[in-house]
């Protein structure tokens, strides 16, 4: 099989498994809350109640109530949310791009740091660098993302501005009062990149800043976990025979890691990437909240405490479709690296 | 150079002079750490190999071969330790020499060939990319050496390529263009077993070991295998270690044997010699087992089995075995002594016999 | 091997042996340790701290940093921190424990009988983890959590829905694995229903990786857990935990900063407890997971 071929019969599953999800949120939504709590909007007067029944077949059997559910959420009708006084997908596509660029830097943290780290954790096995990064990806693997959160804030906001260090910001995305002065152009709705195509180095500055901590915050926990696993996995390459033949070709020691040891060790990092995605996602709504940083995630836990269970819902979803999708991803480039796996 | 006392007394001795031997180890011993205790895995292997000489190095599992081959290119695990000996490589220590030389060596003068071509090989990297790596490392001009050395000069891609075609061809793979973009997992154990030969042999090496090359393949691969090697024999002029168990291959291939028995040499003889007429204990006992044309009767096995290396038994090694063993077999090792016409020996009953 | 015994006897005696390994670990130990040390801070704690501390204000006596009286300081009620800390591992910890001990209880059967029995069964319940698997566990939770209700019992639910496919897929793989060696045929032959050999059998030759991964989850889900406390769901505001306990401690961080970090601390110190004991676990049942 070739690999787009591959591709396809893996979106193929991927809408199988979506379908899957938007059973969960239909059971949650509409059979374990009130139904007609998913459509109502503020200002519904309940004149308008029966027709919206109609609408949506609320009173039908479920397994119509279901389908009606399901093509209302391709046509992009995922509910309305009171507390934002907006349709469901509409207040969540206008903050995806901020849970966006929080989560593409925590990767990068996530990637730029722990795979270099648990490379040399591994070749230094057992000296001081091997020590510092396990103990370093142990606290990483076992601390509360809202927690840190707190305490990065506290040091590097708080302690630093006290001691008259330069400090990171602990709020937002920018500094609003700078936003005025120097507007920024909206782009891609990653600000950081934004800033930097149009020049706009103040405000590239600024939204550099604020993305720091956050981005740290939770990227945390997968860098524990990838510096775990690339030095695993890069220990266990290493007592390969294919190393030993590669050493006695005479080929210095640099070509034989990063030829020979490295692409193989990457291969089961490469699994786990979806899991560090999942972990991202999964940190947004504790990172967003902890730090004001006005995403999707933040939107949700706001919700929680409006009762405002369509947001959650469609929350839900996009994580579900995110995940998704990088696993897709995650699965195309394993396949690309181990030219064993037969599709 | 001043070398420790070479242990093989010969009287013909212009026969592994100096001048003579690419490589000569003299007495090595070689422990492992394990968590079970120390294993005493060489013992003082003695042997030499003479220029464009091919030496046979039998024994059965366990008994050290593989482990005198990795401690010649110095590929030993962490917990191996080298606690005596020497091995000269050209009048060179190699036991001594730093890790930069010692990599030189291995790119240059030293090529080896594993057992298993499935796991010897990088299955990430195409046969080409493993191939092609060989001819890109830059040459050392070695004034001391006045051999002629296949050049390795700064290479490109394409040159690079032609080198690879050619080094397939001549281990007989077919379509060798195809082969250069497939992945090892792509290919049958013989193809890839004749791919790791390539690799060894394009940097035409002063020494070329072959660690029990046919030993994972399948008895009609392993066959065109030798028969490949019979016919690189006749170009290449380096010195082969052959190290197997298998007494066959060593009749095929090799001009000199030398049997190890438990981490020592116990016999070195003419490969002719020593089927004709082995004087070691050890050695008889294998011959018996092996079926050859023409024998009669029953095939004999060897009574007991391998020592364990972590206590080994006094003396000679094979004491607890041998049928002939004196008392003073269990109490002093025996060392190798030359008998006549070049054939070598550690048994106690030899040298008695001898005086 | 004796058929008509079931398997968990010699398992269990390989357990003996490697728990004997595992305390050699000092590492391991110290989560071992300190493992057992927050159980028993977990059990004895309503005799240790008095739990009227929660709801007793005291107001004279707010918000003092550490001290002798008050070794983790006050918080705003003048409740004494560090016999909040105490009294919230009771909640906690057996929140942990319920949670994957449910998620044992209703994985592992049907894992199990799910791989075994194969078919539609298998391929449907492959089917269902996917899909709980492409939600992030947390967003599960929470999504669960906001549709039941706010409430501690709510929760713990909730985190049971998310934990069961995990445990339902590690017994399903390892009893494909299993259900092909020749002992299951041998007592098939000898007439012993599957129910039996599932049960007696085949579950205990596959508990390692399924040990190992509770040791670690057992970490994992106090951070969800205290995460999701952090966020407003579960034990109501005054009922001592330490998730709440941040979040209460945030109003007040510039302040008060120990307010949030000795709880946070407490939740670190027990999650590297099981993640050391379970990093342990795996290490010295390598090679035996690797069957």
């Amino acid at each position: 099989m070739k690999l787009w071929e591959y591709v396809v019969r893996r979106i193929f599953l991927l809408v199988f498994v979506l379908i899957g999800v938007t059973f969960i949120t239909f059971f949650l939504s509409q059979v374990l809350l009130d139904p007609l709590s998913l459509y109502l909007t503020e200002k519904t007067r309940a004149g308008a109640i029966p027709a919206i029944i109609a609408h949506y077949h609320l009173n039908d059997p479920w397994p119509i109530r279901y389908g009606v559910y399901v093509l209302n959420l391709l046509k992009g009708d995922w509910g309305y949310s009171r507390s934002l006084s907006q349709p469901v997908l509409q207040g969540l596509l206008e903050r995806f791009p901020a849970t966006l660029e929080l989560t593409i830097a925590a990767m990068l943290w996530i990637l730029l740091m722990g795979i270099p780290a648990g490379t040399i954790s591994a070749l230094k096995k057992n000296k001081l660098p091997d020590h510092v990064t396990r103990v370093f990806a142990l606290a990483g693997v076992s601390s509360p993302i809202f927690w840190l959160g707190l305490i990065l804030q506290l040091v590097f906001f708080y302690y630093f501005q006290l001691i008259g260090l330069p400090h990171l910001p602990s709020n937002g995305r920018i500094d609003p009062s700078l936003a005025i002065d120097y507007p920024i152009t909206t782009i891609t709705g990653l600000m950081v990149l934004d800033t930097l195509i149009t020049g706009n180095w103040v405000m590239f500055e600024d939204s550099l800043a604020h993305l720091v901590l956050p981005s740290f915050a939770l990227g945390f926990v997968g860098l524990g976990v990838i510096m775990r696993i690339m030095r695993s996995s890069m220990l266990e390459v290493l007592r390969q025979d294919y190393i030993i033949l590669a050493r006695s070709k005479g080929l210095p020691e640099r070509a034989v890691i990063y030829r020979h040891a490295l692409k193989n060790a990457m291969i089961p990092t490469v699994t786990v990437a979806g899991l560090v995605v999942a972990a991202l996602l999964g940190g947004a709504p504790l990172t967003e909240t902890v730090f004001g940083w006005p995403g999707m995630g933040r939107l949700a836990v706001d919700a929680i405490g409006r009762n405002d269970a369509p947001l959650i819902m469609g929350f839900t979803l996009i994580a579900a479709l995110i995940l998704v999708l990088a696993n897709l991803g995650v699965d195309i480039l394993y396949a690309y690296l181990d030219p064993r796996i037969k599709y | 150079m001043v070398f420790e006392t070479f242990l093989i007394q010969s009287s013909g001795d212009s026969q592994l002079g100096e001048s003579d031997s690419l490589l000569r180890v003299c007495n090595l011993k070689l422990d492992f750490h394990t968590y079970a205790g120390e294993v005493k895995a060489l013992n003082g292997v003695t042997f030499a190999i003479k220029r464009g000489e091919a030496l046979g190095l039998v024994g059965e599992s366990g008994c050290g071969k593989s482990v005198t081959a990795l401690t010649i290119v110095r590929l030993l695990p962490d917990n191996a330790t080298v606690t005596d000996g020497m091995i000269a490589l050209l009048g060179r220590d190699l036991l001594k020499t730093p890790d930069n030389e010692m990599r030189k060596i291995r790119a240059e003068q030293v090529a080896m060939v594993f057992q298993d071509p499935t796991t010897f090989l990088n299955p990430v990297l195409t046969i080409g990319q493993q191939l092609e790596e060989v001819f890109q490392l830059s040459p050392e001009r070695d004034k001391a050496h006045s051999e002629v050395r296949h050049k390795l000069t700064k290479t490109s891609k394409a040159e690079r390529k032609d080198l690879c075609i050619e080094a397939l061809r001549q281990v007989k793979l077919p379509d060798p263009q195809r082969i250069l973009k497939q992945y090892p997992h792509e290919l049958s154990g013989g193809m890839r077993q004749r791919c790791m030969i390539a690799m060894a042999l394009a940097r035409n090496p002063d020494l070329f070991i072959a660690d029990e090359i046919t030993t994972a393949l399948d008895v009609t691969i392993q066959a065109q295998i030798l028969e490949l090697l019979r016919d690189l024999k006749r170009d290449f002029h380096g010195s082969t270690l052959l190290i197997t168990h298998d007494l066959g291959v060593v009749a095929k291939l090799c001009s000199r044997v030398a049997v190890m028995y438990a981490g020592n040499v116990v016999e070195l003889a003419n490969v002719r010699e020593l089927f004709a007429k082995p004087l070691h204990p050890y050695t008889q006992g294998l011959m018996k087992a092996v079926p050859m044309l023409g024998s009669v009767g029953r095939l004999e096995t060897i009574p007991g089995s391998v020592p364990d290396l972590i206590r080994p038994p006094s003396g000679c090694r094979f004491h607890p075995r041998c049928p002939h063993a004196l008392e003073k077999c269990s109490l002093v090792k025996p060392e190798l002594l030359d008998t006549t016409e070049g054939h070598t020996v550690a048994c106690h009953l030899c040298g008695e016999e001898r005086t | 091997m004796n058929l008509k015994r079931s398997s968990w006897s010699p398992i269990l005696a390989e357990l003996k042996f490697a728990g004997h390994l595992l305390v050699q670990n000092k590492i391991v130990l110290s989560g071992i340790v300190i493992s057992v040390g927050v159980l028993i801070t977990a059990i004895l704690s309503p005799f240790v701290v008095s739990p009227t501390i929660a709801t007793t204000i005291d107001l004279p006596d707010r918000l003092h940093p550490p001290s002798a009286t008050h070794w983790f300081g006050t918080d705003d009620f003048g409740r004494d921190l560090l016999g909040m800390i105490i009294l919230s591992t009771r909640l906690d910890v057996s929140a942990m424990l319920e949670i994957v001990g449910a998620g044992l209880l209703i994985g592992v059967p049907l894992g199990a009988f799910s791989g075994f029995l194969g078919g539609k069964l298998d391929e449907a319940l492959m089917r269902i983890t996917d899909v709980f698997f492409s939600i992030p566990s947390l967003i599960l939770a929470l999504a669960v959590a906001a549709a039941l209700g706010r409430g501690l019992d709510n929760l713990i639910l909730a985190m049971i829905v998310v934990q069961w496919p995990g445990y339902a897929r590690i017994l399903r793989g390892q009893v494909l694995v299993e259900k092909d060696r020749l002992y299951v045929d041998a007592l098939r032959a000898l007439g012993i229903g599957k129910v039996r050999i599932i049960m007696l059998h085949i579950i205990p030759n596959t508990i390692y990786p399924l040990l190992v991964q509770c040791t670690l989850d057992l970490g994992g889900v106090i951070l969800t857990f205290a995460g999701l406390s952090f966020l407003g769901f579960g034990a109501s505001a005054l009922t001592p935990e330490l998730g709440r306990l941040i979040t209460a401690g945030q109003t007040y961080i510039f302040q008060a900063p120990w307010l949030t970090a000795f709880p946070g601390i407490a939740i670190l110190i027990i999650a590297l407890a099981f993640n050391l004991m379970g990093d342990g676990i795996r290490d010295v049942l390598d090679p035996k997971l690797r069957r």
